[in-house]
């Protein structure tokens, strides 16, 4: 997905939660909860398993494309396709594989966060 | 007397040992002892023996181990050659008088020969991609003169046929990382001289995809990129790229190759895989090795056709292994670090990129000895997670310690003595675990006053009811572990306290830890560093300098020239008309080490034909269940029968056979006649490979060693035959 900036450090919607809250630990060591990220915090906690979080900057626009598994069931797309409502490209987009790909190359002179 | 008795036992293992394999009638033997880098000759009558299975026109004729073309223009081809995105060897020779002539597997002009218009032997690489592909085929332009010894061999990884037969066996047990080209790449702090890159890579773009980066920014930027179908350097001086141990640029996309790239000695700054400044890459990588020479021409061609050896390995190069600065063989198959085998301890940290296995061409697991990593519980290398107990005990970390493997962090404990007890504890909720040992590296702190610590094994059901282990701290990294058999969820402890709550005195004060270990079984085995996840059953080829240890120092399991399986590995023999039995004799024989892994099936396969679902297919198979090997036969409905279940032994050789004469199929197992019965008359015939290892479904891969798979048609060992082929390979597959 390709985040702008404002939505990056936003958090990221409660229908996401349940899959990707970040789990919080009792004394016990039982889960107890999930801290509710934003999605940077989310894109740093699952660096290693989905890569880094591109930030390319278009003009003075900075948008951060973070990779994501996410399902129609509970609402999860469709709560990321809400982010991108009235909402013009690349602003908020879901991209394929290929697409995030071509946008990264095609800014490519400007690429942090890699 | 004591002599001569030795005598007569001698004489009885040598003769069993100088049994010979019945041949008659054999259509495949599958050894795995080696294996090759070319596969199976796919065009029938290359030599031109006989004039037939070549389409000529009729310009062409066939005589004397000869095609002979009389000047006119026209094609001798055959069809069902070659397919798509595989690459292939081709090889020929001609005398040419006059004329010209080239040779095409497609009527996609991109993979015709240039033209040819001397006499000589050729040698060309073709991939095919076009939709047309499939034939082979000689096209003349007023060619006059002949073709003979005509070979067409895919350039792949199999383990040769020893019947004499050309079923041999594909080996699909590479594994490799792929990179999206978006946000994955492995981070290697690395800045040791370096003067040659060696890889395998399968571009999946054909745009500019980075391999490897070496640091440095903007029109510094030193790097290697595939790039259009070609591999290309920015940054690098002197640069020679072979590419499957010729001397070219051309790399196709999805498809493998071995690539070498020469270039004048530098210090890279840091190097990745999957990315250079400003640039992903993506592709699939495997085997990725870094020395400070240059290979040598003899040493590329070595490596291309040993792909489970180093150039290092080769009996005339000057190399040696202290020429090898990094050895990723990105062969784990989960986690996120990439260990480096060479010595050189540069392990690198993988983002985002995912593994991919079952790869074909790449070197094959199946064909090394190697061992699995240990089971690891969360945070091992975190015990800020970890739960201290309150008021008495202190985590911090200690950034100007080195850790045992030089990676990693190491922390302070600091145990308090206002309470009975101080620890740090993490809950291991593993239900299954029947048995664990539980350990930490320790060391004394230099502005500490512990002089002991302890490590304790408890039962988080059962409080104060685990194992417990106390020892000295000295200076140096000592590593201490605790086992016990309590099943269920339990607690792994460090600190102060006893299983029991007691406090030591001499626990009291602060002491280094470093990466904790949870184990399933009775000894903890060499330390693996995960970052932080919990990973377990990881595969690691063995040391370089230590042939009998992994990467981590923990016994291999020895491949003793068998196919050494993972649970997801495989090979495969292309479907033939010598391995259909129709509703005729026939022999199914193997050796296997007895293994099952329950992954949703009650059958791991060892050798089939087809699928041993209860309806359908027309296949054979040999598997293993939770206590036994069985055979399937399928014709509409299933029949299976055992090898019996009586001293099965988990990780011992069994000498299986199945014959069929007439209606009688017979099962043994090591000589022994464990089933015989009355069978309807099964029509074994289909179109599937022949797969060694798993069959159509993908949750009954076989994980241990497999050798000797032998096929026989229009023949049933007899009981005799069978005992003169187990005496065979006896010697072989000893327990």
């Amino acid at each position: 997905m390709c985040l702008d900036n404002t939505t990056f450090n936003k958090l990221i919607p409660t229908e996401l939660v349940a899959t990707y809250g970040i789990p919080e630990y009792d004394e016990e060591g039982i889960q107890n909860g999930v801290i509710h990220p934003t999605f940077k915090e989310l894109g740093e906690y699952n660096r290693r398993k989905f890569g880094a979080n591109p930030m390319v900057k278009i003009g003075k626009a900075k948008f951060h494309i973070i990779e994501l598994e996410a399902s129609w069931l509970d609402g999860e797309l469709s709560a990321l396709l809400k982010l991108g409502k009235n909402k013009a490209y690349p602003k908020n987009c879901l991209m394929t594989r290929s697409e995030a790909a071509k946008f990264i190359r095609d800014n490519a002179n400007d690429i942090d966060n890699i | 007397m004591i002599i001569s008795f030795t005598n007569v036992i001698g004489a009885i293992r040598s003769l069993g040992e100088a049994a010979q394999v019945i041949t008659t009638n054999l259509k495949m033997w599958l050894g795995f002892e080696t294996s090759e880098t070319l596969g199976r000759e796919e065009v029938v009558n290359g030599d031109f023996a006989t004039d037939s299975n070549w389409n000529k026109q009729s310009n062409w004729t066939i005589s004397g181990g000869q095609a002979v073309s009389n000047g006119s223009s026209g094609y001798i081809k055959q069809n069902n050659v070659v397919t798509n995105n595989k690459t292939y060897q081709i090889v020929f020779s001609t005398e040419v008088t006059s004329g010209r002539f080239r040779a095409v597997t497609t009527s996609d002009a991109s993979t015709y020969t240039p033209y040819i218009t001397g006499s000589g032997t050729y040698t060309f690489y073709m991939s095919p991609t076009s939709s047309l592909a499939g034939g082979f085929e000689f096209i003349s332009d007023a060619f006059d003169g002949s073709i003979s010894n005509v070979s067409v061999r895919e350039l792949t990884q199999i383990t040769p046929d020893k019947s004499g037969n050309n079923n041999v066996g594909e080996l699909f047990t590479g594994k490799a990382l792929e990179f999206d080209g978006v946000n994955d790449r492995v981070v290697i702090d690395f800045t040791t001289q370096i003067k040659s890159a060696v890889f395998w890579v399968k571009p999946l773009g054909t745009g500019e995809e980075s391999i490897l980066g070496f640091g440095g920014v903007a029109t510094v930027a030193k790097s290697i990129k595939s790039d259009s179908n070609n591999i290309q350097s920015a940054g690098l001086s002197s640069v020679s790229v072979y590419v499957n141990g010729v001397s070219t640029t051309s790399v196709p996309v999805n498809q493998w190759s071995r690539v070498v790239v020469n270039f004048a000695l530098f210090t890279p700054q840091t190097l990745e895989f999957g990315y250079a400044y400003n640039s992903l890459g993506n592709i699939q990588l495997s085997d990725v090795q870094l020395y400070n020479e240059n290979l040598s021409t003899d040493d590329i061609a070595y490596d291309y056709a040993n792909p489970n050896k180093l150039a290092i390995d080769n009996p005339s190069t000057s190399l040696s292994v202290t020429n090898l600065k990094g050895y990723w063989a990105l062969s784990e198959g989960d986690g996120f670090v990439a260990y480096d085998s060479s010595g050189e301890g540069n392990n690198g940290t993988i983002n985002g990129a995912t593994y991919v296995d079952a790869q074909p061409r790449i070197p094959q697991l199946g064909m090394m000895n190697w061992s699995k990593g240990s089971n690891l519980f969360p945070y091992s290398e975190d015990f800020t997670e970890w739960v201290i107990s309150p008021t008495t005990s202190q985590v911090l970390l200690a950034p100007t310690e080195e850790a045992p493997y030089g990676q990693g962090d190491v922390y302070s404990i600091i145990m308090q003595s206002s309470e009975s007890d101080a620890y740090i504890r993490y809950a291991t909720n593993n239900a299954t675990l029947t048995s664990s040992t539980h350990s930490v590296w320790v060391k004394q702190s230099p502005t500490g006053s512990a002089t002991h610590i302890r490590i304790t094994n408890n039962n988080k059901a059962a409080w104060n009811t685990g194992t417990s282990k106390k020892i000295a701290l000295t200076s140096s990294w000592q590593r201490i572990e605790t086992t016990d058999a309590i099943t269920g969820n339990r607690f792994t402890i460090i600190g102060s306290a006893d299983a029991s709550g007691t406090q030591d005195s001499d626990c009291i004060g602060k002491a280094l830890i470093y990466g904790a270990q949870l184990v399933e079984g009775s000894s903890a085995g060499a330390y693996r560093f995960t970052d932080g996840a919990a990973i377990s059953n990881s595969t690691f080829i063995a040391n370089l300098t230590t042939p009998t240890q992994d990467i981590l120092g923990n016994a291999v399991r020895d491949r003793l020239n068998s196919f050494n399986l993972d649970g997801i590995g495989y090979a495969e023999v292309v479907d033939a008309d010598s391995l259909d039995f129709g509703t005729g004799d026939f022999t199914l024989e193997c050796w296997a080490k007895y293994d099952f892994l329950n992954q949703g099936s009650g059958w791991n396969v060892l050798v089939s034909n087809g699928s041993i679902s209860s309806s359908g297919g027309s296949g054979f198979s040999i598997a293993s269940s939770s206590s036994s090997f069985s055979v399937r036969l399928n014709a509409g409905t299933a029949v299976t029968k055992s090898f019996g279940t009586d001293n099965m032994t988990v990780g011992n050789w069994y000498h299986l056979v199945v014959t069929r004469e007439g209606t009688t199929l017979k099962a043994y197992r090591d000589t022994s006649l464990k089933s015989s019965s009355t069978i309807i008359s099964v029509d074994v015939d289909t179109s599937l490979p022949v797969k060694i290892g798993r069959d159509t479904k993908s949750d009954r891969f076989y994980q241990n060693l497999i050798s000797d798979v032998r096929l026989y048609k229009g023949k049933a060992l007899s009981a005799t035959e069978v005992e003169n082929n187990y005496n065979a390979g006896l010697s072989a597959h000893r327990n």
